[in-house]
Order: structure tokens, then sequence, then C-alpha cells
């Protein structure tokens, strides 16, 4: 893989399982601290990069390098603490109320991976429940301050899809509670990241003092995956995951994991992730799984064009992220990316027309006075075309699942 | 007087030279630089003020002067990091941190210093998020 810059290059090398040959040389050269600490922020990653500073000597990575990393750790070693504390918090409650909770992302899946809570740099908290539990479990969340953010057609969405996000009683991190992880990363079949299933493959941990239960090694083979795809791999971290997954869980039956990823229309993302962990941590795939991959001829490509984005040859200044210019061929590009990644045409056309009709619908949103009128109707013609095109093919490939209508909103 | 250290209610990391301790009472971070992290070490109920210079001059090669100390217990008494609010009886000269280098010939590294540390808000935690691209 051609990597752009030392910049980029020390931070692969330094959040590698696989040490680089070049690590201490480009270690000492570096004189751009504060750009690589930025861009491990961006990626996620800079607390694994300051774990994989600290445990070097100080004589090898010392002075102002040191001083500005573990400066730039600061903040989100604070956040990693808060989150696995808050975590507890909603653990015990939901436990107190004979709610069962598998702790998604954060700091389960951190101290799962990497063997600490504090390594994975999250924004928020994500549990997920048994749909059964849902109206119990807000319940017991309120009972902590938590409650729900945004309007009632925002939340109503939110419900169909399994998923409702809680606002802290103050500054805390935000609560996304899930049950139905399958319907929300449209999977063709959901029974393999139903929470049922999840909770028998369930790890068990321990966080400051805490019992809390994560997916287990082979759920996670299914939804690092999907997930990731989900965000097209913008983030080194997600990357990250894959290539500690495959390291931590040589037990995983990847032919099995293959077959259930076949059923549930995400085999492609799978076999994509385990390929873009690979090229960008430069290993080999076992035979089997490189086997698999020749037999999707357009895989290699998707990886190639996911890999230019994840480090391109020039990083977006944060200036222009801030501005929040929209950007349609990169979306364009992003939303093609995201449907290509699905199994099966059907899927993908289906995908891609679901995206395209939801831009529309957005750009419809605009205020009048930028839209002419006969934009105006060639884009809502457009959208309801996309919308019944997408419909009609999403009954084709898609069973129906249950939305829980126990939930009352308000 | 001896100082003793809070340890209900607080979460400790090390990294890299600095020590980040969570409050989970306040809901507050502090940051240790070596030098604050090694008094706060020695405040354990039972080591007298008076001694701690010797040990720090021990232990991290520091001069062994109670300013220095003091400077440390204060700041650890302010952070809310001690088991009873630090005050020195008779307090010794106050000084800057720049009169401090300067009387002891150090660098300003060395001195004790805990910065309290600001975690993103939620919001500022979602408007992050929203730039990254969701479907």
């Amino acid at each position: 893989m051609l990597l752009r810059s030392p910049v980029q290059t020390l931070l692969v090398d330094c959040v590698s399982p696989l040490a680089g040959a070049n690590f201490y040389a480009l270690c000492a050269e570096l004189n751009t601290w504060p750009q690589f600490c930025a861009l491990a922020d961006r990626h996620g990653v800079l607390l694994l990069a300051a774990d994989r500073f600290d445990r070097l000597s100080p004589d090898v990575f010392a002075g102002q390098a040191r001083r500005i990393v573990a400066r730039e750790a600061r903040a989100p070693l604070s956040r990693a603490l808060e989150l696995s504390t808050v975590l507890c918090s909603v653990v015990t409650a939901l436990r107190r109320s004979g709610v069962r909770s598998l702790a998604l992302k954060g700091p389960a899946m951190s101290a799962l991976l990497y063997g600490s809570p504090l390594r994975r740099q999250s924004a928020d908290l994500d549990v997920l429940i048994s749909p059964d539990d849902a109206a119990v479990a807000v319940t017991a969340l309120a009972r902590l301050g938590y409650c729900m953010a945004g309007d009632s057609g925002a939340l109503q969405q939110g419900l169909d899809l399994g998923h409702l996000v809680l606002m802290p009683p103050s500054a805390g991190p935000t609560l996304e509670l899930q049950w139905d992880l399958g319907r929300r990363w449209q999977l063709r079949d959901t029974a393999p990241l139903d929470f049922e299933t999840a909770w028998r493959g369930r790890a068990e941990l321990a966080i400051d003092g805490c019992e809390v239960s994560t997916l287990g090694l082979r759920e996670l083979a299914l939804a690092l995956p999907v997930h990731g795809a989900r965000h097209t791999w913008s983030r080194l971290l997600w990357v990250c995951d894959i290539a500690a997954l495959l390291e931590s869980g040589p037990s995983i039956d990847w032919p099995q994991v293959l077959r259930v990823a076949g059923r549930a229309g995400c085999r492609r993302r799978v076999l994509l992730a385990l390929l873009l962990a690979g090229r960008v941590f430069r290993f080999d795939l076992s035979p089997v799984l490189a086997g698999s991959a020749e037999c999707d001829p357009p895989l290699q490509r998707l990886v190639a064009e996911h890999l230019r984005r994840l480090l391109p040859a020039s990083e977006p200044a944060l200036s222009s992220e801030l501005a929040g210019r929209p950007d349609y061929e990169e979306e364009f590009a992003a939303l093609r990316l995201f449907a290509m990644c699905r199994d099966g045409r059907r899927e993908r056309l289906s995908t891609m027309l679901g995206l395209v009709a939801g831009k529309l619908r957005a750009a419809e949103a605009a205020p009048p006075r930028i839209r002419s009128r006969l934009v105006w109707h060639v884009r809502r013609a457009a959208r309801l075309a996309s919308l019944c095109l997408h419909h009609l093919l999403r009954r084709l490939t898609r069973r129906q699942a249950h939305s829980p209508a126990h939930i009352v909103l308000g | 007087m001896h100082p003793a250290a809070r340890s209900k209610d607080l979460l400790v990391e090390p990294m890299l030279d600095e020590t980040i301790v969570y409050d989970l009472e306040a809901h507050r971070s502090h940051c240790l630089n070596r030098t604050a992290k090694a008094v706060w070490g020695y405040c354990d109920g039972k080591t007298p003020v008076e001694s701690m210079p010797d040990r720090l001059h021990d232990d991290l090669g520091l001069p062994g002067d109670p300013a220095l100390i003091c400077d440390a217990l204060r700041q650890l008494s302010e952070a809310g990091l001690l088991q009873q609010p630090f005050d020195m009886t008779p307090a010794p000269p106050a000084s800057s941190r720049r009169q401090l280098c300067r009387r002891l010939a150090v660098a300003a590294a060395a001195l004790p210093l805990i910065t309290s540390i600001v975690a993103p808000t939620p919001a500022m935690a979602q408007s992050r998020a929203r730039r990254r691209r969701r479907h």
C-alpha cells in the first residue's frame, strides 16, 4: 500500500499490530507532531497511538514530541474515563430493572479488543437490549435523568429502525439504545445480530469493577464490518478494530462467519473489512479467506477506493470541514461506495435509490429562495420515482421486521 | 502536618509522564504532571510535609525546596484530591512560577502542575459526529 506522507505512515505503524520497519526512524525524524495528533484524533486512534508511545522507552520517545502527544491525549483520555464510568452506571441501572444489556463499541469493545477500556475513542455510548425490554429500559434510564432527544418525527423514525437516542442529565455522553441492529444496518436476515443470538455469544468483562456484557468475537466479526462499511471506512480506528479482532480471535471460524454473512447479505462487507485491514497493516489473509475474496472480483477495486478515502494524498483541511460546505461529488462517491458494498445487484440498486431519494428530500427542504420552481419539480419527480423503485426492490429483497409499538413518545 | 490523598471515587490513569485523574463525584478530570503526581503519592496520611522535599529530591532529582511541595499541595487541595483542604501555617512566602523557576534553577515543566481538563460536551461530540458521514 502506498502511504502518502510520513505522518500517515507513522500513524499506521504506531497503531499496527505489527510494528513497521521504519517506526523508530520515523519517530525520530518527524517534526510535525501537532499535525500527527490532529490526524490521529480525526481517525479516533490518538489513544492507541499514545499508548504505543507510552510503552516506548523515554530515551526513544522524548522531548517536545512526548509533551505534545501527552497534551493532546489528555482530553480523549478524560473522555474515555467518563464514558467507562457512565457505561457502568447505565449497565447497573438496567440490571437492577431486570434488563439484559450488551454494551456496543466504546469502552467495552476497547476492553475486549485492546485490553483496556481506555484505548478506543468514542463520542457516545451504545447499548443493545432486547426489543421486549425497550420500554422498561427507557423508564430505568429516565430515573438516571436521561430523556429522549429530537422531535417526534425523528423519534418515530428511530423507533421504526430499532434505536433511540437519549440525552444525558448534564454534560455527559449521549446514550443510544438499540434493539434491532440487523434492521438498522439493513441486513437481509437479521437473525445473526438479534439480541438473543448476541446474548448467547456474549463476552463478559469487568470495567472499573462493574460486570459488563458485550458482543462476543463471532458477532463482532459480523458487526464490525457492517458498521465500518456503513461509514465507508472513513476512520482508521474501525480498520484497527478488524486487525485487533483478527489478532485476538484466531479461533474465529471465518468460513462459518462468511456463510452466516452470506445469508445476512453482508458477505462482501466482511471480506472487504478483512482485505482492507490486510492492506493497511500489511498482513496476508489465510488462504481460505483470500480464496473467498478472489471469488468476488470487484472487491479489490472497492478496497483500493476505500484506501484512497481513508488516507488521501492530501488530508482535507479542518477549516473546510467546519464550514460544512456540501461537496456533491464527494457525497455521491460515498453513496456509491456504500451501495457497492452490498451483496447482490438488486440490493445495491435498491440501496443507491434509497440514498438518492434521501438526498433529494434534503435538497427539497432547502430554503425556497435558492431553488427554482423547475428544479424543484424535477427533484421531486426524481425523488418519488427513486422512492417507488427503492420500496419495490426492498420488498423483493427483505423480510419485514417487527416494529416496537409499545414505546410511547413524549 | 500529614496530608492524605483522596482515593475514593477517583479513576487514575497514567499516560506519558502525566496522570489523568477522573473525579467521579465532581465529574471533572485533572491532569497531574510528574512532580504533582509524586507529591500526591507522598500524601499517605503518615508522611509529614517537612520530609517531602527530601523525598522529591531523591525520587525526581528536583531541589528539595519546601516551596515546591507547598505549591503542589495547594494545587492538589484546590483540585479536591486531598481528603482535607491543605492549609500550611505559617505559609512560606508566595512566589510565582517564574520566580520559583529562577530561584530553584529548574525548567517550568519540572514545577508541579495540575490542569483541569474539559472533555467535549455532548453537543460538541454530536457536531463532530455530524461532520462524519452517516447514511
